[in-house]
């Protein structure tokens, strides 16, 4: 982890180790952004001080309601806008920096591709963008149709497509220079079951491959189990910070997985478990969702706020030790 | 008659560096401003300079593929549909041209005209909204998002725009300039199928005139015309109009056929004067037209031995042999003698200085080196009658052009008009949205093509030459309140100084700006094919190359940095 706030729960940027700084591709430190009026004038603040690094080689998410910031991070991220206070580091090098855009790919949330064009000419087009030799567009082309399955659909002008197709020319066209880091505005948006599913695997492909996945999405459910970390944002601040792993594992609960025991069997555990707890045991699947830390997340920063979350530190945990001592339910909702 | 204006290709540029510079400077302060009240003066400079670095690092690829964008979606959002006006339009345009005049050298001018204001007023319009939307549409839709965040330096995207427009404009203007083009010659055969379109290529001269007793003037004599454009020579006076012709050479000398067969070199003089009778005279012809050819440097005179009788409001061509004989009574010691004088050799001048009366000062004269000149004195042999001349009205006629070759040119004018246009568009769609860049293009359009152009000029003459009444805003505003006219002096003093100091940096920002504004009247050039003219290069297609060029690169640099500093996102 390595963050750069004020909060003591964050880790100050100046002690992370550099070995760690050396493999982050994205780093962004103390970013604000404030929309303005024409005039100039304050319209809101969409982005407060926010600092956090990207991995090489992770898929990263970047969550948070819709107003949180998520998206304009990412356009500050690719240029789109620009910050008002605060600095963006990808590749080293600044985010209107064109050369970098040689290394990323950018699945933008609602596809605005040119809807004249087909898959084939949209995938040439970009692919032409980045100075793609001929054959190597059209391999690149054929590659990408066929990962997206829109072999049947490739000469069909994108105005005939549907949202999902649309989808899918999106993200072909995004990886259409096989980038480094790929920047993928909710993926899963508009797709069907199948298309999520297909989604998820190209991005764990993705990461296969060691590339660097930013997912920005509200979907949760969606993109758990594929991130390595996220971000939550809240109002245009950092509001938790950390791995997925660590933030989905319930600290104070232990779990016994086994094959399917004999009542008998259970019922010695459940002896040998109530010698050591008071509470008893609960035999239940003990696994909670991302959108549970997510929502427990937006209670503990109504409750507190500015309260940040990072590494180790999970809203869940806290939530519940709460809840033990006054005695309410169950802080997961079981 | 044409009207020509001189165009100068070293003051163009001079006149463009100055308010290139100008507006740099300007720019540089706005900028510098804007840093200094948002603290991040060093930023935007750098991100200025990364910004400006990038305009040497664009990718012709790239630029190609964009423009094959732009193509792409004009031609699939049925943009060609104009053919479709065009053909309606060509279609039923020969029921209201035909059967109004019997003329063809009247039917002519019309034919081209009507083709070519045609294909002008369907194309701007076409031009005018496909540049002024295209890229604000790109931004609302935010399928521009995905093409800067490739490696697409802006400007990229607003050459790959202008190229794409371009594009289409040229090949729906070379369809409809073609089909223009055989309609109009399928016409005028179907009048007179005897007709030859040709262009003509002339050779114009500097006019001044010699009064009745030999006296240099800049103007005949004032027969009572309101239109003052011709004055008058009377006859068998030693007033003459005095053409001086610059650059005449071999090639003054056109093929022609003589009714034989044979064909023979001729010197073509091609005139329009116009007679005013102040008795019958001779009814049977009209009043005689004499040339004398002079050389400028000797002083050599021939007069031409075929004095020819005006056909008024008719084109008179003249052909003069190359070799003149002409008798001279004063010849071999008075006993007269027929003497030949071959033009090219006895009088046309390699080089030679001319007296002109100046303008400015009527007793002064400025001489001018020429080459290869000659000049036409131009007077009538008939008594009591006068001759009218105006600076059109005699031209050298050099071997004719096809008519291609002028249409074709004017049609060359048609497209640097929208190419500019396209420019202008394209550039103004990077900084504002659709409709304000639509609007803000029809009001630079207007302005610089109709009467405000020539204010522009008058405020840029006036003020160059320093004699502005009344002075600039400062100046006005003082003599408004201490109730001064326009023309009295102020008493020398720090405060008038700085006064008019202040009013000087003003109007030269006036003149900056109304230099910005393009002069759209170069591009008018069918008038040249429409009155059987080619079109000259110098004084016709230079000029509107020039406009087209002198904001081709000022409006890629504005549209890229534009795009560089707009947050594409902002709300």
């Amino acid at each position: 982890m390595s963050t750069e706030t004020a909060d003591p729960v964050v880790a100050p940027a100046e002690d992370a180790p550099e070995t760690v700084a050396a493999e982050n591709v994205i780093e962004i430190r103390n970013l604000t952004k404030i929309y303005r009026d024409f005039w100039g004038r304050k319209k809101v603040r969409a982005l407060n001080s926010l600092s956090l690094d990207v991995r090489k080689g992770e898929v990263f998410g970047l969550l948070g309601p819709n107003g949180s910031g998520k998206t304009t991070t990412l356009k500050l991220l690719l240029g789109l806008l620009f910050p008002t206070d605060g600095e963006i580091r990808i590749f080293g090098k600044t985010a209107t920096d064109v050369s970098k855009n040689d290394r990323i790919g950018y699945l933008p949330e609602e596809s605005y591709l040119y809807r004249f064009l087909n898959a084939e000419e949209t995938l040439d087009f970009y692919g032409r963008l980045f100075n793609l030799p001929a054959r190597q567009r059209r391999k690149r082309r054929d590659e990408l149709i066929d990962l997206v399955k829109l072999s049947h659909a490739r000469k069909r002008p994108l105005k005939e497509y549907s949202k999902g197709m649309t989808r899918r020319i999106g993200i072909a066209q995004a990886l259409i220079n096989d980038p480094e880091v790929v920047f993928l505005d909710e993926p899963t948006s508009g797709l069907d079951p199948n298309g999520r599913a297909d989604m998820k695997a190209i991005i764990t492909d993705l990461k296969e491959r060691g590339k660097t996945v930013v997912v920005c999405s509200h979907l949760l459910a969606e993109i758990e189990d594929i991130c390595d970390r996220v971000a939550i944002l809240g109002n245009g601040e950092l509001q938790l910070l950390g791995s997925v792993e660590d933030l989905l594992r319930s600290k104070n609960q232990t779990q016994i997985t086994a094959e399917t025991l004999p009542p008998e069997a259970i019922s010695e555990i459940e002896s040998v478990v109530a010698r050591y707890s008071s509470n008893g045991v609960a035999v239940a699947n003990p696994r909670r969702t991302l959108e549970e830390v997510f929502l427990a997340t937006g209670r503990m920063s109504e409750a507190r706020p500015g309260r940040r979350f990072v590494d180790g530190d999970n809203p869940l945990d806290v939530d519940a030790a709460a809840a033990t001592e006054d005695g309410s339910a169950d802080p997961a909702g079981h | 008659m044409t009207e020509l204006r001189e165009f100068d290709p070293a003051l163009a540029v001079l006149v463009w560096a100055a308010v290139v510079a100008v507006l740099t400077l300007l720019g540089a302060g706005v900028v510098t401003l804007a840093g200094l009240l948002t603290g991040k003066l060093s930023l935007t400079y750098g991100r200025l300079g990364t910004s400006i670095g990038e305009l040497f690092a664009f990718s012709p690829a790239r630029v190609w593929a964009l423009a094959v964008l732009t193509w792409r979606e004009a031609v699939r959002r049925r943009v060609l549909l104009v053919f479709v006006v065009f053909a309606v339009l060509f279609m039923f345009g020969s029921w209201f041209l035909n059967g109004v005049e019997t003329r063809t050298d009247l039917l002519v001018p019309r034919f081209v005209q009507f083709v070519l204001k045609t294909i002008g007023y369907l194309l701007f319009p076409v031009s005018l909204l496909l540049a002024c939307w295209g890229l604000p549409e790109d931004i609302r839709r935010r399928s521009l998002h995905t093409v800067v965040t490739k490696p697409v330096r802006r400007g990229e995207v607003v050459v790959g725009r202008i190229l794409g427009y371009a594009g289409v404009m040229t090949f729906a203007l070379l369809i409809m300039a073609t089909i223009g083009y055989g309609w109009i010659d399928r016409s005028v055969k179907q009048i007179d199928p005897d007709a030859r379109l040709v262009s003509r290529v002339p050779v114009f001269g500097d006019l001044r005139f010699r009064g009745s007793r030999g006296e240099p003037m800049n103007q005949g004599i004032n027969v009572g015309d309101i239109w003052t454009y011709r004055s008058y020579v009377t006859g068998q006076t030693q007033a003459r109009a005095i053409f001086t012709f610059e650059g005449l050479g071999e090639n003054a000398f056109s093929t022609v056929r003589t009714a034989e067969g044979e064909e023979v070199k001729r010197l073509i003089l091609e005139s329009s004067f116009e007679a005013f009778r102040t008795l019958k005279g001779d009814m049977t012809r009209g009043t005689l037209v004499q040339y004398t050819f002079v050389n400028p440097k000797t002083g050599l005179r021939v007069d031409d031995p075929d004095p020819f009788p005006i056909e008024e409001f008719q084109k008179n061509v003249h052909f003069v042999p190359r070799e003149l004989t002409v008798y001279e009574p004063d010849a071999d010691g008075g006993e007269g003698a027929y003497k030949t004088y071959d033009i090219l050799e006895d009088l046309i001048a390699d080089e030679a200085d001319v007296a002109f009366p100046d303008p400015f000062a009527p007793d002064a004269v400025k001489t001018v080196k020429m080459r290869n000149v000659m000049q036409i004195e131009v007077g009538t042999p008939d008594r009591s009658q006068y001759l009218g001349v105006g600076q059109a009205d005699l031209f050298v006629r050099l071997a004719d052009r096809s008519f291609a070759s002028g249409y074709f040119k004017a049609v060359a004018g048609i497209w640097l008009m929208n190419l500019l246009v396209i420019t202008l568009g394209v550039t103004a769609g990077s900084f504002v949205k659709g409709p304000v860049a639509t609007v803000l293009l029809l009001s630079l359009f207007l302005v610089g093509l109709g009467r405000t152009r020539e204010f522009l000029d008058e405020l840029v003459t006036t003020f160059a030459s320093g004699s502005w009444d009344g002075g600039g805003p400062v100046e006005s505003i003082v003599r408004l309140i201490q109730h001064m006219n326009p023309i009295t002096d102020f008493d020398p003093g720090p405060g008038v100084t700085l006064m008019k100091a202040v009013d000087s940096v003003f109007m030269g920002g006036l003149v900056a700006v109304s230099r910005v504004i393009p002069d759209f009247t170069p591009f008018a050039l069918g008038r040249f094919p429409a009155e059987g003219f080619d079109v000259p290069f110098v004084d016709g297609l230079l000029p509107a190359i020039a406009t087209v060029l002198a904001f081709l690169i000022p409006c890629l640099v504005v549209g890229h940095l534009a795009l560089r500093f707009r947050e594409l996102e902002a709300k």
